[in-house]
């Protein structure tokens, strides 16, 4: 997993939760590298998770509502350092299908080696559904993004989640509503039994 | 904790991770160089290969810029370096040119299928191209086109054809000379015989001259006495026993007939003589109108003499046949090898004077078909796809060359856009077919030819 994910994580908890919580969060993980990421390296995503659940312990918040924050404040941090992948863009629905045929096109010419997880896309009468896959149980994390980039965008849209396979945070299908398709729409979005 | 130990732990935390982040940049700096190492070694490695190319290679953009020119190319063209230049102005001006130099990709590459990324290459063509600014020369282009991120280049491979088009020159030429040799013995008996009677006919005359002199000279001599009023009954006397002697009613019953026969002789060896030198004449490399029952005529003529023998020929030709535009002299050759085939097979497999062969024209809708029936053996099904392939043939070694046929598809199918085929059946007896179109295109496309077996 690349180093911006774990310096991105530590930033968030210096700036939220102070100094000291990131110090123990860190040390409680006992991690390779005592917390000395850096943004071009590349790390084994256990140790985020290690990481995530440290901070779960010292905090009491649950590791899922961790996660989807920090995916929150990754799409703010993504949105400050690359502005040229927002340009000329309205909506989320615009956005996200950009994610695997232009964001992680880029990211792959800096990264060849990069694991990067897919975000299959499909449009069906203005409804977007993406299907979120990885090797890696970081569907909260794709939630928080997902949830950051419809309210940047001011969109009015209905964000529904369905964990799919093994329903261990490794594939999950969103389903983006907009406001005026759900009008529209007499079948609520429900998920595959 | 104290807030200095936590900023302590955090600034040791920040420079391991700086040192880290070092040790990256350099193994990444060191990758990199060593990357571009290795692009330019390929990038040498390429330029080398493209630049010692024995063809021509040449890249353009879809305006038709040139992007690159090799050296084999700047030798074919002789340009010193064309990149810049307009590829259009390095080949005569054709119908064809445009489609062969920007061709359209039929099928995407199976790595690359989107939109974004596509290339083919298509077959070889020949256009006439430029050397310097004034002559043209043969070539042959394959052009492949590769579009990559909505760029698109077009890489071509030039061959100069100059030094093969001379030595198929020469090859058809002695093909031609072959044939004409292999000839020569029957068309010197087709001449010996008219210049055998002619040679009596001549020798009979000058006898019968000769008598006739003598009665010629009693003549004038009766003539001079009843000029002066001598007596003339001794002369009549003597000029009718020479009468009687040169037999003067026989020669004038002779005389017209042995002329007449003379000329026609005469009539018949110049006719050989002409037909010999229209098939052993230099093949043109222009076209020109050609009647091809007076093709067919002559090819039979120089061919039966040799085959009088083993076949009769009997011909159904259509006298409102329009002429054709086509290479007279490599359809000569044509005509005369399809003939030659089918008197040999029969010479091989038929009783002496048992072959028939039946020659027809007609025309087909924008076609001439020319139809060759023989009551040879026929060909064998396993080898009927296979006897217009070059060097095929089924003569004992040293007989044949097996370039009859595939210089008869070579003609028909690849210059003048026809098609020719065989069809057989089991009992025997063979049916070559070749059709020529009235109107040939500039650009034949290559019809292919279909055998069957009946």
């Amino acid at each position: 997993m690349k180093g911006i994910v774990f310096t991105e994580l530590i930033e968030m908890v210096e700036q939220d939760l102070g100094i000291e919580i990131a110090d123990r969060m860190i040390t409680g993980a006992k991690t390779k590298n005592d917390g000395a990421y850096t943004a071009v390296g590349t790390y084994d995503h256990a140790e985020l998770i290690r990481l995530v659940n440290s901070l779960s312990k010292e905090t009491g918040i649950p590791v899922p509502t961790l996660v989807k924050t920090f995916g929150r404040h990754l799409f703010a941090r993504f949105n400050a350092l690359y502005p040229q992948f927002f340009q000329g863009i309205n909506s989320a629905v615009d956005f996200l299908p950009m994610v695997q045929t232009y964001i992680h096109v880029e990211v792959r010419k800096l990264y060849p080696d990069a694991e990067l997880p897919s975000f299959a896309c499909e449009l069906n009468a203005g409804e977007l559904s993406v299907t979120y896959r990885s090797t890696r149980p970081f569907a909260d994390l794709a939630e928080g993004l997902i949830l950051a980039c419809v309210e940047y965008f001011r969109d009015s849209i209905d964000v529904h989640r369905c964990d799919l396979g093994k329903q261990n945070g490794t594939e999950a299908c969103f389903t983006l509503t907009p406001t005026w398709v759900r009008g529209l729409s007499v079948e609520p979005v429900s998920c595959p039994a | 904790m104290s807030s200095l130990e936590l900023l302590q732990r955090r600034y040791d935390r920040e420079r391991a991770a700086r040192k880290a982040a070092e040790s990256l940049l350099e193994g990444k700096s060191l990758e990199v160089f060593q990357a571009n190492q290795k692009l330019r070694d390929l990038a040498d490695q390429t330029k080398a290969i493209v630049e010692t190319a024995a063809e021509g290679i040449i890249s353009y953009d879809r305006d038709g810029i040139i992007r690159s020119f090799n050296r084999s190319a700047e030798r074919t063209f002789r340009i010193q370096s064309a990149i810049g230049k307009d590829i259009r102005h390095l080949f005569l001006p054709q119908d064809s040119v445009e489609s062969v130099l920007f061709p359209m990709c039929l099928k995407l590459d199976v790595e690359h299928e989107d939109t974004v990324n596509e290339s083919c290459v298509l077959e070889p063509s020949e256009l006439v191209a430029m050397r310097g600014t004034d002559t043209p020369f043969f070539a042959e282009v394959a052009v492949s086109r590769n579009t990559r991120d909505n760029v698109t280049l077009f890489t071509m491979l030039v061959r100069d054809l100059t030094s093969r088009k001379k030595l198929e020159a020469r090859l058809g030429q002695a093909q031609k000379m072959e044939s004409v040799g292999q000839l020569a013995a029957g068309i010197a008996h087709e001449i010996n015989t008219p210049i055998q009677f002619i040679g009596d006919n001549i020798k009979f005359l000058q006898g019968a001259f000769e008598d006739l002199n003598a009665l010629l000279d009693v003549f004038q001599e009766l003539a001079e006495a009843v000029a002066k009023g001598r007596p003339a009954d001794g002369l009549l006397q003597q000029i009718s026993r020479q009468s009687e002697i040169v037999d003067l009613q026989f020669l004038r019953m002779e005389f017209p007939g042995a002329i007449q026969q003379s000329l026609e002789g005469i009539e018949r060896v110049a006719g050989i003589v002409r037909t010999m030198k229209e098939f052993s004449q230099p093949a043109s490399e222009s076209k020109s109108s050609v009647d091809l029952n007076r093709a067919i005529e002559n090819a039979l003529a120089v061919s039966l003499n040799q085959y009088r023998e083993v076949a009769t020929v009997e011909t159904a030709l259509d006298t409102t046949l329009a002429p054709v535009f086509c290479l007279s002299a490599q359809i000569n050759q044509c005509l005369l090898n399809i003939l030659t085939n089918a008197f040999e097979a029969m010479a091989e497999h038929c009783e002496p004077g048992t072959g028939r062969l039946r020659v027809t024209t007609r025309r087909d809708g924008e076609s001439i078909e020319l139809r060759f029936d023989d009551n040879g053996p026929g060909i064998p099904a396993n080898i009927i796809q296979r006897i217009f392939d070059p060097f095929f043939t089924t003569k004992e070694v040293g007989k044949g060359t097996g370039q009859g046929l595939a210089f008869v598809y070579d003609v028909i199918v690849d210059k003048h856009d026809g098609t020719v085929h065989a069809q057989s059946s089991p009992g025997g007896g063979t049916t070559v077919v070749v059709s020529l179109p009235i109107a040939i295109s500039p650009a034949p496309s290559g019809r292919t030819h279909a055998n069957f077996v009946g």
